[in-house]
């Protein structure tokens, strides 16, 4: 039997130890999907970013004839399209860290496509090289395969979008 | 003969209150003693939880503190009367008060301790839990960070530096890639376009082995495999030495 404590304290360690439990239970259901809301956030930001870039690209090749030229260099605009990517996200860091680039002819892990958009990294921001992050973005804009389709990973493992192969 | 101090307690010990104070009551022999414990342990368990009477009992060297709850009464250590006490029979009562045997070791952890413990645990919980949320949320490379050995000798460093030092390229058109690879641990990324090359990015690099093949360990660009002398492999695609 106790003795007469003069109060009964609020913590005590086996309440400390039910505490650290439960708490170690939720975190334990709740950071993963926290984790996975941010990773799929981030994608469908990134997603909406790149199918807006495609539909101005695809349109100025439809005028022009041709894609516009390009040397990969992060978020420069293409010759004649500085208004139409000016309403987009084009020259902002991507979701994903680093910056948009048009790519176009460039050679990526073993194969040159005519026609592409890079999430390139930039001094002061690198895009990200998690493979859980970049296989959201494939789910969103692609079929999910960081090996097949149209959303690859390229040169350097940076993530391509590509419009023509 | 026992010294006997009582507080908070009127002279008969059957009521207990907060305004009365201590009251030495002088010697009293163990019989005595033991009788007045009666009425101590029947006190009203409402004053006895508002007054938090005690009765201090002392032998020579020996000193006790008695208190008493739901008609039970308890062996405190009086230089930590806020630790738990020893629950004590009449019989173990009447071999300490007379000394035919030592007081009980009060058992259980004081309060103050018992909180330090909580907090403690609380603690090492929160900082195990941090732990957990930070490994849940690090990034899985897309390449697995390289583990291919460093080289350690200087002269087979120096000597494989010098040949793999040099100009690479996949090709000659835009959109080809290119390698500048320094003495100096340097190695610089390109990429060509319609004016010239443009640089891409650029990181230091050791020399390793990864089997049979040299290899340069980049910081976060990942492996530069040298095929021969004039061939260099890497992210995919095959660099071949234009310098």
């Amino acid at each position: 039997m106790t003795s007469p404590a003069p109060k009964h304290p609020v913590l005590t360690p086996w309440r400390s130890v039910a505490g650290v439990v439960l708490l170690t239970g939720f975190v334990a259901l709740a950071a993963p999907a926290a984790r996975d809301a941010v990773l799929r956030s981030r994608a469908r930001e990134a997603a909406a970013d790149l199918r807006v870039f495609a539909g101005v690209f695809r349109d100025q090749a439809l005028r022009a004839g041709d894609w516009p030229a390009g040397d990969g260099t992060p978020a420069a605009n293409p010759a004649g399209m500085e208004s139409l990517l000016a309403t987009t996200a084009w020259s902002t860091p991507s979701p994903l860290g680093g910056h948009y680039t048009w790519d176009p002819d460039a050679v990526h892990q073993g194969s040159r496509h005519r026609a592409a958009l890079s999430i390139v990294t930039t001094p002061g921001s690198s895009v990200s090289n998690d493979v859980r992050q970049l296989a959201a973005l494939d789910r969103e804009l692609d079929d999910g395969d960081l090996g097949s389709g149209n959303f690859l990973l390229g040169h350097r493992n940076h993530p391509i979008l590509v419009l023509e192969h | 003969m026992l010294r006997v101090i009582t507080h908070h307690l009127t002279p008969d010990l059957a009521h207990a209150r907060p305004d009365l104070g201590a009251n030495d009551r002088g010697l009293v022999d163990p019989e005595t003693l033991i009788g007045m414990l009666e009425t101590f342990r029947l006190i009203d368990p409402v004053e006895n939880q508002d007054a938090q009477p005690s009765i201090e009992v002392s032998s020579g060297s020996d000193r006790f503190l008695l208190r008493t709850l739901r008609q039970k009464l308890f062996l405190h250590d009086p230089r930590t009367p806020a630790t738990e006490g020893v629950e004590l029979d009449p019989r173990q009562l009447r071999e300490v008060l007379t000394g035919a045997s030592p007081a009980p070791a009060a058992a259980g952890l004081s309060p103050v301790r018992r909180q330090v413990i909580s907090v403690a645990i609380l603690l090492a919980g929160l900082a195990i839990n941090a732990a957990v949320v930070r490994a849940t949320f690090r990034p899985i490379p897309v390449e697995p960070p390289p583990t291919a050995p460093l080289l350690t000798e200087p002269r087979e460093i120096a000597a494989l530096q010098h040949s793999a030092h040099g100009h690479y390229r996949t090709g000659s058109a835009s959109g080809d890639r290119a390698l500048r690879i320094g003495r100096d641990g340097r190695i610089e990324f390109l990429r060509l376009t319609a004016s010239g090359e443009r640089p891409v990015g650029s990181e230091t690099f050791q020399l390793a082995r990864d089997g049979r093949e040299i290899v340069l360990r980049t910081g976060t660009s990942g492996l530069v495999r040298v095929r021969d002398i004039d061939t260099l492999l890497y992210s995919g695609d095959v660099y071949r030495r234009v310098r």
